[in-house]
């Protein structure tokens, strides 16, 4: 169909195409795929999340790098994994998961996984569960009740990514992508040079704010790889929200 | 509400209903075309009748002004004004046009029920709803005369319509939004009939219900609103002074008693 000059009072920037007027940047680029933070990205990180919440962020940092490290020490991937997503530990099995507590050392293996126990408590078929044997449960006891209660409030304040918690999640995410090699950047551009600190003071500057952008762009980017385990925990994961706690409205149930 | 309230609303509501059928009957009753153009007469007199009417039954049905419903009759009271305006621009032969399009539009639904009895074994010809439907349009045109136009009436859109009659506004900010409740668009139905659900372990989903719409006197504003307008566009066009009471001025004068913004009230819709 032929494009046409869109002469019209609103909508002048878009291009006609018959009755659809199509975005500038949708006709420059061609139709895009859509990553979507809540759907696909959000139950990846949670985690990180779940440790920044529990921790403050510069020891939830520590942790995350030192899990991340110790994993890939022990499985040994045939590709580099930044294990930052909660779907890349379904490479760890039982017995990698000894071997890495056995690197993390008791103090630190308690100290990751007893916030994330949070999580596969309620999900029991999390990519993590390999971490907790039978006795974890009678060693580390959880009330339910408390356990759902911490999760929403993660998940609660992760929901807006453009929110602070959510910047520290994904920057956190990115600072693990970058110390493994997942994430490159070429020495030319820019964001080569943005300091990771910066996200200590967003929103309130201009530079936290471009770091922002970035580790945004390469947040999504990361996301829009689909693995099998990625699609089948994210999937898991918001279909198990719907099984162990009731819907909640602000003015009582719908009639 | 208290009993007290209730009377005032019943007693407005009535009050309101005298007046705008009163502006109508002076209206009709003044305005004599001449017979060789009774179509103009007939569809434009309808018309405005056909406002007035949806005017009349929303005011008496306090219920229904709220954003599930008023709208319904809003969108067709601009769609009725949109037609108005046109059909004024070349008044006898856009008449006529509108009538035609209608027996078709009757000729088309009645062969349809024709082949739907012969479906199910009867005979139309025996079917009293058949015979009187084909009495009706026989009337003015033998149906075999008829011919059916299963596009716009017009041979314009509504917003072509409206554009050429000067009211692309109404299109715009009254036709276009109100559509969206009339064609059970998603804007209405996630507005309206899906409730968000807060807990976070969902990641936002929707359940699907009837939300509370807030009961809305601005409804019932707005419906004399544009009934007012329909009336002004008919003087204008007609010359006609009219000098019953106007009831869209009179409900102005009881909201501005009980609202404290007073500047947008009662200004002559155009």
């Amino acid at each position: 169909m032929r494009k046409k000059k869109n002469t019209g009072q609103v909508l002048q920037d878009h291009v006609r195409k018959g009755k659809r007027f199509t975005p500038p940047l949708i006709d420059k680029l061609g139709p895009m795929q859509h990553v979507h933070w809540i759907d696909d990205l959000l139950p990846e990180f949670l985690w990180i999340g779940l440790l920044i919440k529990q921790y403050d962020l510069k020891e939830s940092i520590e942790l995350c790098s030192v899990l991340s490290k110790a994993t890939n020490e022990v499985v040994r991937p045939d590709k580099s994994h930044a294990f930052y997503q909660i779907s890349e530990y379904a490479l760890v099995s039982s017995v990698h998961a000894s071997g890495i507590a056995s690197v993390l050392g008791k103090e630190k293996t308690e100290k990751i996984f007893v916030p994330l126990w949070t999580l596969v408590q309620q999900y029991p078929e999390c990519p993590f569960r390999n971490f907790f044997s039978d006795s974890w449960a009678k060693e580390y006891p959880l009330e339910r009740d408390s356990a759902t209660k911490f999760l929403k409030e993660v998940v609660d304040l992760m929901l807006d990514r453009r929110d602070k918690f959510g910047m520290y999640v994904q920057t956190t995410a990115y600072y693990l992508g970058l110390i493994s090699g997942k994430i490159k950047i070429f020495a030319n551009l820019e964001c080569a040079h943005y300091d990771p600190n910066w996200i200590l003071d967003y929103p309130d500057t201009e530079n936290s704010l471009k770091l922002a952008g970035a580790v945004r762009n390469a947040i999504n980017m990361g996301g829009g790889i689909v693995t099998d385990s990625h699609a089948k925990w994210c999937k898991y994961f918001w279909n198990r929200g719907l099984e162990i706690s009731p819907c909640e409205f602000w003015r009582g149930t719908p009639q | 509400m208290t009993q007290e309230a209730l009377k005032e609303l019943e007693d407005l509501v009535g009050r309101y209903c005298e007046l705008v059928e009163a502006e109508l009957t002076e209206r009709i009753t003044a305005w004599h075309p001449k017979f060789e153009e009774r179509e103009m007469y007939q569809v434009i007199g309808g018309l405005l009748a056909r406002e007035v009417t949806l005017a009349i039954e929303l005011a008496k049905s306090p219920s229904t002004w709220n954003g599930h419903f008023a709208p319904l009759v809003l969108r067709s009271m601009v769609d009725g004004y949109i037609t108005l305006s046109w059909i004024f621009q070349d008044s006898l032969a856009r008449a006529r046009k509108f009538i035609l399009f209608g027996l078709g539009q009757e000729k088309l639904n009645l062969e349809h029920r024709r082949n739907q009895l012969k479906k199910q074994g009867v005979d139309p010809d025996d079917d009293r709803g058949v015979k009187i439907k084909e009495m009706w349009i026989n009337s003015p045109q033998f149906t075999f005369l008829t011919e059916v136009n299963v596009g716009s009436w017009s041979g314009k859109t509504p917003r072509e319509m409206a554009e050429e009659a000067g009211c692309i506004d109404l299109y715009n900010f009254a036709y276009s939004p109100f559509s969206l409740a009339m064609h059970n668009m998603w804007p209405h139905i996630e507005a309206y009939n899906l409730e968000p659900c807060t807990n976070p372990l969902h990641g936002g989903h929707k359940i699907a219900g009837i939300r509370k719409a807030p009961w809305d006197v601005d409804y019932l504003y707005r419906v004399a609103k544009y009934a007012r307008k329909s009336f002004n566009l008919f003087d204008a066009k007609t010359a006609i002074k009219p000098s019953s009471p106007s009831a869209f001025n009179f409900l102005c004068e009881w909201l501005k008693g009980k609202s404290k913004s007073k500047d947008s009230l009662g200004k002559e819709p155009t």
